[in-house]
């Protein structure tokens, strides 16, 4: 029928197969000998200093080999890139000190299995004292509630974009539509959640991970963190991804799970449950408002556009997402189309 | 928790079993970890999204909501039983092919068990029938319409 090779013919998929015939190799099938098994203990408050964590009792359940909190583990690792100039603004997968979203992970336990591990983690007491939070973004602006204190306010990011000569459209404009615009949080949801499995090799001084991941500077950004050399990291990218849109950039799963197979010399499994993925990733859109202004004249319905819009990436901010409770001047962030470029010359 | 270990005798894709459980182990996690039938998923552990579904005697069932335990003297099938005997996929695995039925594969097994559970009650299902029959398991890939095809197709395959 087509008169091309590929195109317009129906191909099969060369993966399918071994997907059809349960022969897949996602993360959760990875098995190495002598492997621990990591849970997470989260904090069910979305903003509040934490007072004392007792771990005694965790640590003498069946089965378990560690209780890493914040404290040993931001003393050994760096913080997380987060993509702005804001080197205050910091971010490890441990809580230290504050925690500043629900879901924030305090203390990972580690077990001969999840569910002595699981077991475990719900011996550890944290003793919170809440503190003000704040959700949305103008009123984070408004800086009444520092979410990073260090940084001295609430604005990461603040940048000017502008395409094409909008301040003129806008003199000459006949009419202007102004309007404001919001949208929330919001998350893909995976049916495989993310997980990672780490194996650090004392002798040769190398770092395997298996993981359902396919972000970009994934090795890089673990092995600085882990104050490694680059070429210490090596990913297999063989393992199967089970869905992702967008949401699969286990980083701080990762680090984590790294540098616990480090300290204990054994292969470390840390595998989301859906309420971890659902609550403890924070790869997820941001929530956004905006104030819209649109000039037009009687011959140019849409002369060029203007936004103002103001996003928060959440309490940390990570690699690529570059505003967090930013925003431009009204008067200053003007966009112009291509499109309406080309409409003008007509 | 209980370190007490309880007997188990299942029939495991056409082969006896037989195993020393904890009575809080899942079916899932004793199929995946102990057996390392790791075709069948873990997706939301509670019942929602229908990866880990498995058939019991013919029926499809969720294994994460059931417990290893359960299963004992009973016949549960996983995505590798649904093979030939030869290894080669069966007609429906073939048509989940054809018809581009999957993408990512996580939810496919799932997804296969209870299209196969439908197909062995009822060969020649309604579309209705199909949407229902695989309305218990979630796919993030494909929008449904080409898993409804593949079922569609294996079902004019067969005889």
């Amino acid at each position: 029928m087509s008169a091309y090779r590929y195109i317009g013919k129906g191909r099969r998929a060369k993966e399918h197969p071994r997907f059809v015939t349960g022969r897949g190799r996602y993360v959760a099938d990875i098995s190495l000998l002598g492997m621990k098994h990591i849970a997470l203990v989260a904090s069910p408050h979305a903003s509040a200093r934490i007072a004392a964590i007792r771990v005694d009792a965790a640590l003498a359940a069946p089965g378990v080999h560690h209780v890493l909190t914040g404290e040993e583990f931001c003393a050994h690792t760096d913080s997380l890139q987060i993509g702005v100039d804001a080197p205050k603004v910091t971010r490890w997968a441990l809580a230290r000190g504050v925690v500043r979203y629900a879901g924030e992970w305090v203390a990972a336990v580690v077990a001969d299995s999840r569910a002595l591990a699981e077991d475990a983690a719900e011996l550890v007491e944290v003793d919170y004292q809440p503190l003000p939070q704040v959700v949305d973004p103008e009123e984070a602006l408004e800086g009444r509630i520092l979410v990073h204190p260090e940084h001295g306010s609430n604005i990461l990011y603040r940048r000017k974009f502008v395409w094409g000569p909008v301040e003129e459209a806008f003199a000459g404009a006949d009419h202007r539509l102004s309007f404001r615009a919001s949208w929330g949080r919001s998350a893909t949801v995976p049916i495989e959640t993310f997980g990672v499995v780490a194996s650090w090799d004392a002798g040769t001084q190398i770092l395997d991970i298996w993981a359902s991941i396919q972000m970009p500077k994934y090795p890089d950004q673990t092995a600085r963190a882990l104050r490694l050399p680059g070429n210490a990291v090596r990913v297999h990218y063989d393992v199967d991804v089970g869905g992702s849109y967008g949401v699969k950039r286990g980083i701080k799963h990762t680090v984590l799970a790294a540098y616990l197979a480090r300290r204990l010399g054994a292969p470390m499994r840390l595998i989301e449950d859906r309420l971890e993925n659902m609550r403890g990733g924070d790869m997820q859109g941001r929530t956004a408002c905006s104030t819209c202004r649109r000039p037009s004249t009687a011959t140019e319905r849409f002369a060029a556009c203007a936004f103002a819009p103001s996003t928060t990436s959440g309490p940390t901010p990570v690699a690529r997402r570059c505003s967090s409770a930013s925003r431009s001047a009204p008067s200053a962030a003007l966009t112009a189309s291509p499109r309406s470029s080309t409409s003008r010359s007509r | 928790m209980s370190a007490t270990l309880h007997p188990i005798e299942v029939e495991v894709n056409g082969k006896k079993r037989s195993s020393q459980v904890p009575a809080r182990l899942s079916l899932v996690d004793w199929l995946r970890d102990e057996l390392r039938l790791t075709g069948t998923h873990v997706g939301c552990e509670h019942g929602v999204c229908g990866a880990c579904s498995v058939m019991l005697d013919g029926e499809a069932v969720r294994a994460c909501l059931m417990y290893a335990v359960q299963a004992h003297g009973h016949r549960v099938t996983t995505v590798e039983g649904l093979t030939k005997p030869d290894g080669g996929m069966s007609p429906l695995q073939d048509a989940f092919c054809e018809t581009h039925g999957l993408q990512c594969g996580y939810c496919t097994p799932g997804m296969l068990i209870a299209a196969q559970a439908l197909l062995d009650a009822n060969p020649r299902p309604t579309e209705n029938e199909i949407r229902e029959a695989i309305g218990g398991n979630l796919c993030r890939c494909t929008g449904y319409q080409q898993i409804v095809d593949a079922v569609r197709l294996a079902a004019s395959l067969v005889k």
